[in-house]
């Protein structure tokens, strides 16, 4: 984040935490991509992520005094999410996982996508454990650094290492054996 | 195809919730809380210092009271038992009292009609 949007959002925390719902409404706003996808990518049903998100926020509105700047919001908001979704998923369950499509599309344009493959993909990280799954979409989705997601998950950074490997190199032998050899 | 690193990275591409998402989580914010479970409740009520204070000799209480329960019932069950077995003793001893002062009672009535007889035969004998 540059550092005007970076002032802004600290402003934005300091008129929240005198209880200006504005300000809060402002910083839902500003992140509110990123957690609803996080809960999104993992639990893969709409509903479910919208709920998670709302629960996000609402637990962030309750916790606003021990929040002290932009870089601590967005890495609270990453760790709450990543919590809550792996929670919801061991208390009840996978919900029955829609497709993707059904989800609105951000209004960037996109590269020229081939669904299929898209689709298979979606199936194969569906079937890597919870921690690993969660570990590539901070990494895909966030773009974070190893050490980030370490501490976003609470996990040593090695075994953040070793999860990635591990999660690729299953994804590609999967891949290419559906795909008839072909490498990826 | 593209290495998989860049498929990884399309598919996890950020989405926009659906429209009016800040405002829905602004209106949860304005809604009165739910009313608490019967659970929540109560485990609300055993979190008040003064509630554990009093739980702890409460259940203490509860479980002396329940041990001297549990041993008065076996002390009264016990007694019932040794109760029945001197009664049946009893029992056992009349019968065999009663037995006794029946075969006594034959023997005095057998004794009387052989007695009988013997004088009938004297007479007619004389």
């Amino acid at each position: 984040m540059s550092k005007a949007p970076e002032q802004a959002m600290e402003e934005s925390l300091a008129r929240c935490t005198r209880g200006d719902r504005a300000a809060f409404a402002e910083i839902v706003r500003a992140h509110q991509s990123m957690v609803y996808s996080l809960a999104l990518h993992f639990l893969r049903n709409p509903s479910t992520a919208e709920d998670v998100a709302q629960d996000v926020f609402l637990k962030l509105y309750r916790d606003l005094p021990s929040i002290k700047s932009g870089a601590h919001l967005r890495f609270w908001l990453r760790k709450v999410t990543c919590h809550r979704s792996i929670d919801h998923v061991r208390r009840r369950g996978p919900d029955g996982m829609l497709s993707l499509d059904d989800v609105p599309e951000p209004a960037a344009a996109e590269r020229a996508r081939d669904p299929l493959l898209e689709e298979k993909l979606w199936r194969l990280v569906a079937t890597l454990p919870e921690k690993s799954r969660m570990v590539l979409i901070l990494r895909y989705q966030e773009d974070l650094q190893l050490r980030e997601i370490a501490e976003v998950m609470g996990i040593p950074i090695n075994t953040v290492k070793s999860s990635i490997e591990r999660a690729l190199e299953v994804l590609r032998g999967k891949l290419a054996r559906s795909m008839g050899g072909v490498k990826v | 195809m593209k290495p998989l690193d860049d498929e990884l990275r399309n598919l996890f591409k950020r989405k926009e919730p659906p429209v009016g998402f800040a405002g829905r989580v602004l209106a949860r914010l304005e809604a009165p809380p739910a009313p608490p479970t019967l659970t929540e409740r109560l485990s609300a009520l055993f979190r008040r210092p003064v509630v554990r204070w009093v739980a702890v000799p409460v259940a203490c209480a509860l479980v002396a009271l329940g041990v001297v329960r549990y041993q008065h019932q076996q002390r009264m069950r016990v007694q019932a038992e040794q109760a029945s077995r001197e009664a049946m003793l009893a029992l056992q001893i009349t019968n065999e009292e009663l037995s006794t002062a029946l075969e006594r009672a034959q023997r005095v009535t057998v004794r009387a009609l052989e007695v009988k007889n013997n004088q009938s035969e004297k007479r007619s004998d004389l």
